[in-house]
């Protein structure tokens, strides 16, 4: 778009006409892309509060008027299948799409005409190459031969990818404002990044920053292909390859479920086949966006499962992060494993603040095949991934068990299990449960069970991933039984969910996750408490073992005696266990003496004990260095 | 190359090219620096207040690798306003003097290039040309001069 062009639409006359003509430009009135990118002039990046990325959003798709039949962000639909040379082929993608551009301190994706967004010719270009490296004769016809550089030698072109009709997650809601009821329209484009792993695992304190981006919300997307002999083209054998190509996933972030699904109109989504598949059903606290949209977003689940694992590694070894980082990815690399969260079901209450979702869905995860020429290393590879696999599969069941899936997954749904807080209150934790197509999943129907897949589990990580050294980390929630116990009775109700709302365990910061700290106050020119929300040091969860019964499991974590200690009322970790032995808890797993536990010292990893492991586990390889 | 004499009519170059050389050698040291050149080709569609803002947002930054990306922005501004500074054009914030949390000085240098295009376009549109040429010359020095980092895939050589 011209200069010209673009102050037009923004009201500024352009100053094409006469170099005499002196005109006013008020910097305030230029748009958001042509001013300096920091802060005080127009600043994307944070994803809180921030009135630049409101009004940047707002010049980019809001309507002219409020029923405007074709903003000028939508594309009409174009005549699909052949269309002269064209082919063009509709896509339906269930949840969001990212594709980033590489431009702007905020990821977007490339901005076509109109602003509308635009996905890159060689980007589709590339899964089709994907889809078709089982079979070079159609590699050569439809992508041209990487090896002699000679083009497709059919004349096939990639034309790229655009979305038609709203891509922008526009809706109209009811809020209240100043007392009355209005209409108020909500874009869910701008998605929300937070990473928080760092502080989840007690690695840090910080507080993490929240980012924004632009994702497409669940958009109808047009794929454009041509041919030099569009008569002669066998275009229902490109369709077939291109619906396989997209499987795994179209544009960026697909480890965390964005691009995935994508399906024809009439058809269902393509689900890919991936080799751990578990069903389950849950309830809870929803995740937000910015505008307190509330969203049930599947990248909770890789969030939860890299949490894990960086606590199970953490508690036997202090070289955690490049397995950590091979498996979910970092800023070199991308992430081998692959998450889809297969929605068969969802349900939000927005009525209640914090808004609460209940769903349902299949979960399909994988690990990325490594392929090499060498004979030799692909066995490797393959024996690698085959290890991997199965201790992704058990942290699942470890995140299951232990606690749940997204926010508030340390605390039982009290909506579940503490009606009457909730009457009065609001819901805290979630719950989740196998459907019942899946309940043979998980053989855990006793505390010896439990107990046994804890033991199975540490091994596991202690044979394969501990270093000769055997130290740990000192963090807050590393998985070593020195530094943490847990505890289980068999019970139809919960008996532990109100300790959690007594006076003094509530405010004792390990407990109730609430620290006391001193802010000073501008206002009044003196120092004030001020609760700071942090985590507590306790899991709690409702384990469903059929027959209307339930594990109700305590894990504890006493490696920071000072978080235990309640300002006026002194250390709570002894009151705290002696109230959890009243209601029955028995010990399960990890330190049975936590009251002796000083944490001064490093914990070392304790020798294996002589319990009969359920899994067979055999550990096939020892970590490597990662690949170059 | 032509002269840098004044008193040569007509087509007159500005050394772009011998410029931009020289600020490609001195960032090509710095990991991941040059990438920027590509990303300045882009920024320059967004007109002169964005691109002369880059090197504020870069400098902000916490990362090594992101300051000196931040440097490299600064040169190219500053280098243009040495080159307009010959054809006696003032460019707002030539030396670079503002800082990235100084609001008020960075209302002020926005104010004045945008001033620049209202008052005096025919400028506004010559160093947005400049700047142009300036950028497809660090490019172009770029694909020559940078330094491939081993673990980069699917880049062509």
């Amino acid at each position: 778009m011209s200069f010209s062009k673009a102050f037009e639409r923004v009201g500024i006359q352009s100053s094409k006409s006469k170099a005499s003509t002196k005109l006013e430009i008020n910097p305030e009135e230029v748009p958001m892309m042509y001013r300096a990118q920091v802060s005080g002039r127009c600043s994307l990046q944070f994803a809180g509060n921030n009135q630049d990325l409101e009004d940047w959003r707002k010049e980019w798709v809001d309507p002219k008027l409020d029923n405007d039949p074709q903003p000028r962000y939508q594309r009409k639909e174009p005549k699909l299948g052949l269309d002269g040379s064209i082919y063009r082929i509709k896509i339906e993608f269930p949840f969001r799409l990212s594709s980033n551009c590489g431009q702007d301190s905020i990821l977007r994706p490339i901005m076509g005409k109109n602003g509308i967004p635009y996905l890159s010719g060689s980007s589709v270009k590339g899964l089709f190459r994907r889809a078709c490296k089982d079979s070079p004769n159609k590699l050569r016809l439809y992508c041209g031969d990487d090896d002699n550089l000679t083009p497709s030698t059919l004349g096939f072109r990639f034309h790229g990818a655009y979305p038609i009709g709203d891509w922008s997650g526009m809706r109209k809601v009811r809020v209240r404002k100043r007392g009355e009821m209005i209409m108020e329209t909500r874009y869910r484009m701008l998605d929300v990044i937070h990473p928080q792993q760092l502080r989840q695992v007690g690695e840090k304190d910080s507080s993490p920053n929240a980012f924004a981006m632009v994702s497409l919300f669940q958009p109808t997307m047009v794929f454009e292909f041509s041919s030099a002999d569009p008569k002669n083209t066998n275009w229902q054998e490109v369709e077939n390859i291109f619906l396989q190509a997209i499987q795994l996933g179209v544009g960026g972030k697909t480890s965390t479920g964005y691009g995935l699904g994508g399906h024809l109109v009439d058809r269902p989504s393509e689900i890919p086949k991936y080799p751990i598949t578990v069903a389950f059903k849950g309830r809870g606290v929803s995740p937000t966006l910015r505008s307190d949209e509330p969203e049930f977003r599947p990248n909770l689940f890789k969030a939860t499962l890299r949490g894990h694992v960086k606590r199970l590694l953490a508690g036997v070894t202090q070289a955690g992060k490049d397995i950590e980082d091979r498996l979910f990815g970092s800023s070199s690399d991308p992430s081998q494993l692959q998450i889809f969260w297969q929605e068969t079901a969802i349900k939000y209450d927005e009525i209640k603040k914090p808004a609460t979702f209940s769903t349902e869905g299949i979960l399909h995860i994988d690990i990325k095949r490594q392929e090499s020429d060498d004979i030799k290393k692909q066995l490797e590879f393959d024996a690698q991934r085959e290890s991997d696999l199965r201790f992704i599969e058990q942290v699942l069941m470890f995140a299951f068990v232990m606690g749940g899936f997204g926010k508030s997954w340390r605390r039982v749904s009290h909506e579940i299990f503490y009606k009457d807080y909730v009457s009065k209150k609001f819901e805290i934790g979630c719950h989740w449960e196998l459907a019942s197509t899946d309940l043979k999943w998980l053989a855990i129907k006793s505390i010896d069970d439990l107990k046994q897949f804890i033991e199975g589990l540490y091994t596991v990580c202690r044979d394969r991933f501990s270093s000769q050294s055997s130290s740990c980390q000192t963090w807050r929630e590393a998985w070593n039984p020195n530094c943490v116990t847990v505890y289980a009775s068999i019970t139809r109700e919960s008996n532990v969910v109100r300790l959690f709302h007594d006076e003094i365990f509530k405010k004792t910061p390990a407990i109730g996750g609430r620290t006391i700290v001193k802010k000073f106050n501008r206002k009044t020119q003196e120092e004030e408490d001020k609760e700071q929300l942090g985590f507590s040091n306790v899991w709690h969860r409702m384990l469903p073992i059929g027959n209307n019964q339930y594990l109700e499991i305590v894990t504890v974590f006493h490696s920071d005696r000072s978080k235990w200690k309640h300002r006026d009322e002194g250390d709570q970790l002894k009151p705290f266990l002696d109230a959890i032995a009243a209601k029955g808890m028995k010990y399960v797993w990890g330190n049975q003496n936590p009251l002796q536990n000083s944490s001064k010292s490093l914990p070392s990893i304790p020798t294996p004990s002589k319990t009969q492991l359920p899994l067979s586990n055999k550990p096939i390889l020892k970590p490597k260095p990662p690949i170059q | 190359m032509t002269t840098t004499n004044k008193q040569d009519a007509g087509w007159y170059p500005y050394n772009l090219d011998h410029h931009a050389q020289a600020l490609v050698i001195k960032h090509r040291d710095e990991k991941d620096v040059l990438i920027e050149s590509h990303k300045m080709r882009m920024a320059v569609a967004y007109g002169l207040e964005r691109f002369w803002g880059e090197h504020l947002r870069f400098e902000r930054e916490k990362k090594e690798e992101s300051k000196n990306k931040g440097k490299y922005w600064r040169d190219v501004w500053q280098i243009l306003g040495k080159i307009l500074e010959e054809s006696d054009i003032t460019l707002p914030d030539a030396d670079t003097k503002v800082k990235f949390d100084d609001t008020t000085k960075i209302g002020e240098t926005s104010s004045a290039i945008w001033k620049m295009s209202a008052e005096t376009p025919d400028d506004y549109r010559i160093a947005l040309t400049v700047l142009t040429q300036l950028c497809d010359s660090l490019v172009w020095w770029t694909q020559r001069y940078r330094k491939k980092d081993k673990k980069v895939k699917g880049e062509e050589d």
